[in-house]
């Protein structure tokens, strides 16, 4: 890979527009951000919502009451289907009349006195209307000196009802105010100013926003269609007028963002919104109560994509923006330690990389892909917890390795059961292959698809691993590969396109000689995260199940393909999320879950949540032969997963070339262990194998290195990343039993040992 | 009882000792074999403050 440069994180997440302002600013002539005045509101701050409103429209007390409120039109309440009125719609917010409650309840509304040292241009504006009003005031608050020369007609004359509300906005600048009859007409600018705005003057027709370039002083040029559309210029026409004086007239010089599109305007769903009534004022000449504002208030659904935040434990957890993932990815990239740091660590390591983000996202962002691409920068530029993947990726090289299998056939199948099914259910892998075999004349090929690598964003070890499955399958007639495991299919179809797939229960489905037995009458399908992309696979599961006299429901659709936790290899990085993850999940339906992956049946095993696979269902194969429940998974410890793992390469070579499998020999083999079911489960959470005691104990016993006292012996064992411990006593059978007491790890490693 | 060496048969004694993690290194007294050398680390030890080291250096 080449250096991550910051626009790879951030172009995966630029379409993201959580936090933009809503429909309804796209509707107001000010943009102005509706949606969190309404917050205000609702919260009963006057003073607050007066001064968003303030800031954004410069005249509350006459816009709440000039404005034709086209922020209706946009308002996602009135999308909300319902019976009745309105076109069976509900009523939009009334904004407006919220506005006006504000300006009535807001008891500080005086305006903000900035302390800015006056600057020394002067700025004319001719015309006395909104929009010079607005500009004229906006100059001023900036420290220009500002003359108003008043032209007098329509517009101004309009305005003397507001002359309370004028005065209250202009009580905080000094500003000179001139009789300018007759200027606009005759062209006659005011001399010694630095810049002039000429408002149209009339208000009747349209003159764009727009700058000519005269020969002195620069004239700039405002106007609306109406009273409001003028104001909106007069606000906007201010930073463009202050990036000319400030530049001395530079040709072309804009404030910075003036000229900035503005978002796109999105509309969200939301399902299951109940229709409210719109709140009417008791007395409609008084407008609202406090109470009604506040309940008209609360009708706004605060319209702001969630959507992943609604379906991710994670992103809720840390609440950071996709945006602020985008850029402080990258920046973790680039960080210094100890002088500069990484500000996104555990979010990177604490997604599961399952990919329901995207599913529910609007616009289809994957923060999946920019969680990986944060992994795979870290782990390029050394800055990655090695100690987070380590014994993933050490059980990796052992599946890849050791335990690794293949008998390939000249047929156009090859199982390929990946690796946890195995380690969980034994039985079950090999009556599966064996039916293949028979049906299709399958071959096997036991490995991992290289998962760990992904998660832990080692690039290349995981591009290596494709490369070698992509040559087995190059070597036999590049056969279809058949999957059991969801994950595995997903890699293969994202990164290995050229290898056609299918799912084990497609085929079983079609498999005659498959023996179906039901044990549970009823269950709800828990689709592992990456069967999202495959529909004949979930559709085979049920099948299969109903085939066996299982009736099966799913899961809301808000929960499905949620990942149990088992994904991006995150319990290290992040235990606490990890566990209420797995509770979650477990809560999301009350019978008993009908899985199809290994790993989703381990997590509910861990959270006590109860559940079956559907090859126990199946596949006719007793539970005990097939080491599920309490013999195997998370509840027999990776000791009894690692065994499953071996007799599951020991069975397929005894099918396929009726061979056993001898498994590579260890000097501590013929140590034996007892260990307390509650330290095997917190060995579990630790990653701590029966292997690593044994392999510490034995070096230990050999080398002298360890510590006693009274009858307890202490010693350790350095890994490159990890360091065990353990505590024991010499146990009742034979020089090379032990019991043991405690084990324990740490990350650091120690420098100075002697 | 106290814990002792099971290969020099001493007592073990606090001693300033260099652990390293994440690309730092760091300093900090822990019971050794005053003989040999070799660190004891218990599983209060590793369980509290050096996880919370740990977590600190994982987040720098």
């Amino acid at each position: 890979m080449t250096e991550l440069r910051q626009e790879d994180t951030t172009k995966i997440t630029e379409r993201c527009f959580q936090g933009e302002p809503a429909s309804c600013s796209h509707g107001c002539p000010f943009f102005f951000d509706i949606r969190t005045f309404l917050l205000r509101a609702k919260e009963g701050k006057w003073g607050l919502a007066y001064k968003l409103y303030r800031n954004a429209v410069v005249f509350p007390g006459i816009v709440s009451k000039l404005c034709g409120a086209p922020c209706r039109a946009e308002c996602q309440r009135g999308f909300v289907p319902g019976e009745g009125e309105d076109e069976g719609r509900d009523a939009p917010v009334d904004v407006r009349a919220i506005e006006a409650a504000v300006c009535a309840y807001a008891k500080d509304q005086r305006p903000v006195s900035y302390r800015i040292p006056p600057k020394d241009k002067r700025v004319a504006v001719i015309g006395a209307g909104l929009g010079g009003l607005a500009a004229a005031l906006g100059l001023a608050q900036k420290g220009y000196g500002v003359t108003i020369f008043r032209c007098g007609g329509e517009p101004e004359d309009a305005l003397t009802q507001f002359q309370d509300e004028i005065d209250l906005q202009f009580s905080a600048v000094e500003i000179t105010w001139e009789d300018g009859a007759g200027i606009s007409e005759t062209d006659a600018w005011p001399k010694d100013f630095d810049a002039v705005l000429k408002t149209k003057g009339d208000g009747s027709s349209v003159l764009p926003l727009a700058r000519q370039q005269e020969p002195s002083p620069f004239v700039f040029s405002i106007g609306g269609t109406g009273p409001i559309s003028s104001l909106a210029a007069g606000i906007a026409v201010v930073n463009d007028v202050e990036a000319w004086l400030m530049t001395n007239g530079a040709a072309g010089a804009t404030s910075p963002g003036s000229k900035a599109p503005r978002p796109q305007k999105h509309y969200l769903d939301h399902p299951g919104e109940a229709r409210l009534p719109l709140i009417a004022a008791a007395d409609p000449a008084q407008g609202y109560t406090k109470e009604e504002a506040i309940a008209e208030a609360q009708r706004c659904m605060g319209c702001d994509c969630r959507k992943c935040f609604d379906v991710c434990e994670m992103l809720m957890a840390f609440g950071k923006h996709p945006q602020k993932i985008a850029v402080e990815a990258y920046a973790d990239t680039k960080a210094v330690p100890p002088f500069s740091s990484c500000s996104l660590t555990r979010e990177t390591y604490s997604c599961n990389l399952c990919g329901k983000c995207k599913e529910v996202c609007p616009v289809g962002i994957d923060l999946r892909e920019l969680f990986a691409l944060a992994r795979e920068g870290r782990a390029e530029t050394g800055k990655h917890p090695k100690a987070y993947h380590d014994f993933w990726l050490r059980d990796f090289a052992w599946h890849r390795g050791e335990g690794a299998y293949a008998a390939l056939t000249e047929a156009g199948y090859v199982f390929f059961p990946g690796c946890k099914l195995g380690e969980r259910m034994p039985a079950q892998v090999e009556k599966a292959a064996a039916l293949l075999k028979e049906e299709y004349g399958a071959g096997i090929l036991l490995d991992c698809c290289g998962a760990p690598a992904y998660w832990a964003g080692e690039t290349a070890l995981f591009e290596e691993h494709l490369n070698k499955i992509r040559a087995v399958w190059e070597s036999a007639a590049r056969p279809t590969f058949v999957f059991a495991c969801a994950y595995c299919q997903r890699i293969f179809a994202e990164r290995l396109p050229e290898i056609a797939g299918v799912s084990l229960y497609e085929l079983l489905t079609q498999a005659e000689g498959s023996s179906l037995s039901a044990s549970s009458p009823s269950a709800l399908v828990f689709d592992p995260c990456a069967a999202a992309g495959f529909p004949a696979m979930r559709a085979a599961v049920r099948g299969l199940a109903a085939h066996a006299g299982v009736v099966t429901e799913d899961l809301p659709e808000a929960e499905a393909f949620r990942c149990c936790g088992f994904g991006g290899h995150m319990r290290l990085a992040n235990p606490d999320l990890y566990e209420s993850i797995a509770v979650h999940r477990a809560a999301a339906g009350a019978e008993k879950y009908l899985v199809y992956c290994a790993n989703c049946a381990d997590a509910f095993d861990l959270a006590g949540k109860e559940n079956v696979h559907i090859l126990d269902l199946v596949l006719g194969v007793p539970a005990s032969a097939g080491m599920t429940g309490e013999t195997a998974g998370m509840a027999g410890g990776l000791g009894a997963r690692r065994a499953g793992a071996v007799r599951t390469k020991d069975a397929l070579m005894q099918l396929y070339e009726g061979t056993p499998f001898v498994p590579e020999a260890k000097p501590w083999d013929q140590i034996t262990l007892t260990i307390p079911q509650t330290l095997l489960g917190e060995m579990d959470g630790r990653l701590i194998t029966e292997e690593d005691l044994k392999e510490a104990i034995y070096t230990a016993e050999k080398t002298g290195d360890r510590f006693f006292d009274g009858d307890v012996y202490q010693c350790s064992l350095a890994g490159s990343v990890i360091t065990v411990w353990v505590q024991y006593r010499q146990g009742d059978h034979g020089n090379y039993d032990y019991a043991i007491i405690d084990a324990w790890s740490h990350r650091m490693h120690i420098e100075a040992d002697v | 009882m106290a814990w002792q060496c099971a290969k020099c048969g001493v007592d073990l004694a606090p001693k300033s000792t260099v652990f390293s993690y994440m690309g730092m290194t760091f300093a900090h007294e822990v019971l050794r074999c005053p003989v040999c050398g070799l660190v004891f680390i218990q599983k209060e030890l590793a369980d509290g403050k050096m996880a919370e080291v740990e977590q600190l250096m994982e987040e720098k």
